[in-house]
């Protein structure tokens, strides 16, 4: 294969600007799929992926296209997850391409994602195109969003290609304009090889499938390859390109795209940013740069509902991690819920994502405790531990200080709104940084923020705050101490490990007395007393009473009125089985999530 | 005696009223005085359908219920009592109730359903506090009922029932308390004591949605109960089910049966029957009654008949509403007695077990409902997983 006529490309947006209707037309201009064979968003193969109107899963695919100079070209392009959560997949997946199409919808603007995808892509060097979408819109305002993206990255509006991707408008533009810009790959096909995973998934009859895209060398069928990272060493069992479907082939060499079977089994072993070296070159190559191990930053307890469901629950996790290798889970054990998993995820969505699926197509139904984020405890003898379990965390006097996740954060928003988002990041412990004005009505305010504080209801405040105007985006930054405690939660005087939260000082008294407030209102009311305590260590901050039944029966029940009656008496059974026994009252499954509701 | 199963009793439901009571969601009908010859006559002719049942009798018990069974003519009730002696058999002990309304009550005719077989007279009475009788939309007065009690006495009655209803929006604690009192110095046999429901669809629920209309608080309602409880057992009347007290020998048998498993033949509108383990009831509209049966149909709409799990599982929960309560299997009683909800039933004195008899305390007939819900909720998990 020719190299310079190889464009490796990504497509890269703010959520629902577009980017899957644009691949779509790419693809159909190019013939890679005919118009039978269309399905809106080809590239989204789970139906929660459509559903939601977002990519989840980075795949490739391989176009042909003639130029209007009458060369014919390969296009590789390389698809990215569209949401915070998944920014380092999305950085990998840019480390395979020369270049990158910044799709802005027009009706919208420069928003949060595009702004930190921009800056994703720029520090991997690519040429980047600026396409504006969605210009058949009646509310388009392409002059506004022009400047908004001079503003950005410089250049001149004749650098932006104006499209409409779902009426196919300046779609040929698009490739030629990929085909003109961006650069063709640079490696050297004689070079040790060096291979970027960028993606990869477990297939039922393969195993792993290893997205890769060569920078150097050639790889073949038969080679003798290492995983950089893990220093696992496998033969190569196939290799090939992606067109729709993997189509098998000799070799990649320097430059192409494709994937690789090498009889990986778990995909813990096929890391997203690893570097694929040839085994017995090992020495002469240094891997290449940006890989990470993905690790969860948010966390909670997952429960089946029945008990009996366990084995189920553990069963589906473990089908879910085989697709998914930033999820883990581990057993744990909850004096209030029993036996379960306690979950880590990357970000909310994700955890959301996870938990849908679990219902969906697990049909199981399952208790979600209010997720966390992971702590770092030293304790007084040096020690470090980390938590992410609030009901894990050492007793108060073994402890120096609690260390929590701090993130760098992003907020886009038009000026009208400052005020009211600062005062939002003020109350979430947000540490202002500075502010960079896109242009007189747009800002990008830069914070501190500890993820702690997102992990609740923040984006929908967010949302209310600003109208729907301000974007939100974060990168994880560091961990820093801060003054937390652990604020337990007493069924009738016993603890409820399920509802433990650790949460800064300054907000645990009107949390805690929220939280019981709320409570109150999602327990029903039963045969025995309900009191509900929040505490801190061992002082009580608030309480409240569910106040047992006084009296709970039916007067009359004579023959006609048996069958009535037993229907009655099936319908709270079932409404009983929903919720969790705790000694000798039950708690509803909504309960276990109050706290996500709570503003402090 | 908790197996009544051997026992056989006759339900007829007579759905006429001169007036539908705000409060009232049954089956039942104002103004068709025109149909109680015809509706009678389909009732005797549904009860010669069921000869095939003439080897359970003779009937134990027969209940005339409503509705009002005291507008029809006695010679109506004479004709429905001939027409089940001739096919199953009235033994000559049997008890025999009619649901009578205190407006109905006359003694010639009082006399006259005496001596067509009736031995228990059943009054709705509801309140001896006339503000009480207007909210309940009653056209008698609490003179009315007492009249109607001597009238019951002087026809020969010697098993009365008196209805009362407490928990009566607007009533105090006194107004009660002065009911039962009356009660109390007119003696009857049998007391039953009936905490207002509001249900869908009366006018009561129409007045409620509407705000024009407030229940009496769970508070009062549970005060009211408890003292009843209370007075009732200190004046001699055993509690023997939820809403049902008796002088000692003078229970109900008929609706005994009801919780205790026995076999009946319920006829007539939207009547219930239970035989050889099969429920069915029948249709609810007049007409579709009427006109099924004159054409020699089943008037029947509807049929259940229980999984031995569940028919067990109703069967526990019906005698748990009694003062007998029921006889748990030992395998039960193990499910229970690992169950941390039970055990803090048992401990607050809701329930009393001695060895596999399990009974309601006073305090358990207040949550009677919620107890059976517990109960069966343990045992059906311990089924399904056990």
């Amino acid at each position: 294969m020719d190299v310079s006529h190889i464009r490796n490309f990504s497509i890269i947006a703010h959520i629902d600007h577009g980017k899957s209707t644009l691949a779509d037309r790419l693809l159909e201009l190019t013939a890679t799929l005919s118009p039978q064979q269309m399905q809106d968003q080809v590239l989204d193969n789970m139906d929660l992926e459509r559903e939601r109107g977002i990519t989840i899963k980075a795949h490739a695919v391989r176009m042909h296209y003639r130029s209007r100079g009458g060369e014919d070209y390969v296009l590789n392009l390389i698809d990215t997850p569209g949401h915070v959560d998944f920014t380092y997949e999305v950085s990998r997946s840019l480390a395979a391409c020369e270049g990158a199409l910044l799709v802005v919808d027009t009706t919208q603007g420069v928003e949060a994602q595009t702004v930190s995808n921009l800056f994703l892509a720029l520090e991997h060097d690519l040429a980047i195109i600026p396409v504006l979408n969605k210009i058949d819109m009646p509310a388009a305002q392409v002059d506004a969003v022009q400047r908004q993206v001079i503003d950005l990255m410089g250049g001149t509006s004749d650098d932006m290609l104006l499209v409409s991707a779902k009426q196919g408008i300046g779609i040929e533009e698009v490739l030629e304009t990929i085909v003109t810009r961006i650069p063709p790959p640079s490696g050297t096909p004689e070079a040790p090889l060096r291979a970027l995973i960028f993606d990869s998934l477990y297939d039922h009859y393969r195993g792993i499938i290893c997205f890769v895209r060569v920078v150097d060398g050639t790889l073949r069928k038969g080679m003798k390859v290492r995983f950089y990272a893990t220093g696992r060493e496998y033969e190569v069992e196939e290799v090939g390109i992606l067109r729709l479907q993997r189509l098998e082939t000799a070799a990649l060499s320097a430059g192409e795209v494709g994937y690789l079977i090498a009889g990986v089994r778990v995909l813990a072993d096929a890391r997203v940013g690893d570097t694929v070296v040839e085994a017995q070159r090992v020495q002469q190559v240094t891997p290449l740069p940006g890989y990470r191990s993905l690790k969860p930053m948010v966390f909670s307890g997952l429960y089946p509902v029945d008990s009996e469901d366990y084995d189920s629950l553990r069963h589906a996790l473990e089908r879910l991690r085989l697709n998914d290798a930033a999820f883990s889970f581990e057993p744990e054990t909850s004096v209030a819920l029993g036996f379960g998993f306690r979950c880590g995820y990357l970000g909310l969505l994700h955890m959301e994502i996870i938990q849908e699926r679990l219902e969906r197509e697990h049909n199981l139904e399952i208790i979600t405790t209010v997720p966390n984020v992971r702590y770092e405890v030293v304790k007084h003898d040096g020690t470090v531990v980390d938590v992410e379990n609030p009901a894990a965390l050492p007793s108060a006097n073994a402890i120096a200080e609690i260390r929590e996740p701090i993130l760098s954060a992003q907020v886009l928003v038009p000026a009208e709104y400052i005020g009211a988002v600062m005062q939002l990041f003020n109350e979430r412990r947000g540490v202002y940084q500075n502010t960079e004005y896109l242009n007189a009505s747009r800002a990008l305010l830069h914070y501190e923020l500890p993820l702690a504080e997102i992990v609740t209801d923040f984006y929908d405040r967010l949302k209310s705050v600003s109208r729907g105007y301000a974007s939100f985006d974060y990168e994880p930054k560091t961990m820093r101490a801060a003054d937390l405690v652990k604020l337990d939660i007493l069924i009738n005087g016993d603890p409820t490990d399920a509802l433990s939260a650790i949460i800064h000082r300054d907000k645990a008294y009107d949390w805690g007395r929220e939280l019981c407030h709320r409570l109150k209102d999602l327990i029903p009311r039963q045969m025995f007393e309900v009191i509900i305590q929040a505490a801190i260590g061992s002082r009580i901050i608030a309480r409240e009473v569910v106040r047992a039944f006084r009296k709970n029966v039916v007067a009359k029940c004579y023959g006609g009125d048996i069958t009535r009656k037993r229907k009655l008496l099936s319908r709270q059974k079932e409404g009983k089985k929903r919720m969790k026994q705790l000694g000798k009252v039950e708690i509803p499954q909504e309960a276990f999530l109050a706290a996500l509701k709570i503003e402090t | 005696m908790s197996c009544l199963s051997h026992t056989f009793g006759l339900y007829v439901h007579i759905p006429f009223c001169p007036q539908r009571c705000p409060y009232c969601a049954f089956t039942i009908l104002t103004g068709y005085t025109a149909f109680y010859d015809r509706y009678v006559e389909a009732v005797c002719t549904e009860i010669r359908s069921w000869q095939s049942l003439a080897h359970k009798g003779p009937l134990q018990t027969v209940f005339f219920g409503g509705g009002t069974p005291s507008v029809l003519e006695p010679a109506h009730i004479q004709h429905i009592l001939d027409t089940a002696a001739a096919t199953f058999g009235i033994a000559p002990e049997a008890e025999i109730t009619l649901e009578a309304n205190p407006t109905t009550a006359d003694t010639q005719k009082f006399r006259a359903f005496r001596a067509s077989g009736c031995n228990r007279l059943s009054l709705g009475v509801q309140s001896f506090n006339d503000t009480d009788l207007t909210t309940l939309g009653r056209w008698h007065s609490a003179a009315d009922a007492e009249v109607a009690y001597s009238t019951a006495r002087r026809a020969g009655f010697t098993n009365v029932n008196l209805d009362v209803i407490f928990s009566i929006p607007g009533a105090s604690r006194q107004h009660w308390q002065t009911t039962v009192h009356k009660l109390l110095t007119l003696a009857p046999e049998h007391i039953s004591t009936y905490s207002l429901t509001i249900e869908e669809g009366t006018r009561f629920a129409r007045r409620h949605h509407q705000g024009r209309l407030t229940p009496v608080s769970e508070e009062d309602d549970a005060w009211a109960y408890a003292w009843v409880m209370e007075t009732l057992g200190a004046a001699g009347y055993e509690h023997y089910e939820v809403s049902n007290f008796a002088r000692p020998g003078l229970r109900s048998r008929h609706n005994w049966g009801y919780w205790h498993g026995a076999d009946y033949l319920g006829v007539g509108l939207a009547a219930h029957s239970l035989l050889n383990g099969q429920r069915h009831w029948n249709r609810r509209a007049l007409l579709a009654y009427l006109t099924a049966v004159e054409a020699g149909c089943t008037p029947r709409e509807g049929t259940e008949r229980l999984d031995p799990v569940a028919a067990r599982h109703e069967h526990l929960w019906l005698q748990l509403r009694t003062c007998t309560g029921t006889i748990l299997q030992p395998a039960e009683l193990q499910t229970l007695l690992s169950a941390p909800k039970f055990q803090a039933m048992l401990e607050a004195g809701l329930v009393h077990l001695q060895h596999l008899h399990l009974r309601l305390m006073p305090s358990g007939f207040l949550l009677a409902d919620a107890i059976g819900v517990e109960v069966l909720t343990i045992l059906e998990h311990a089924h399904k997983y056990g």
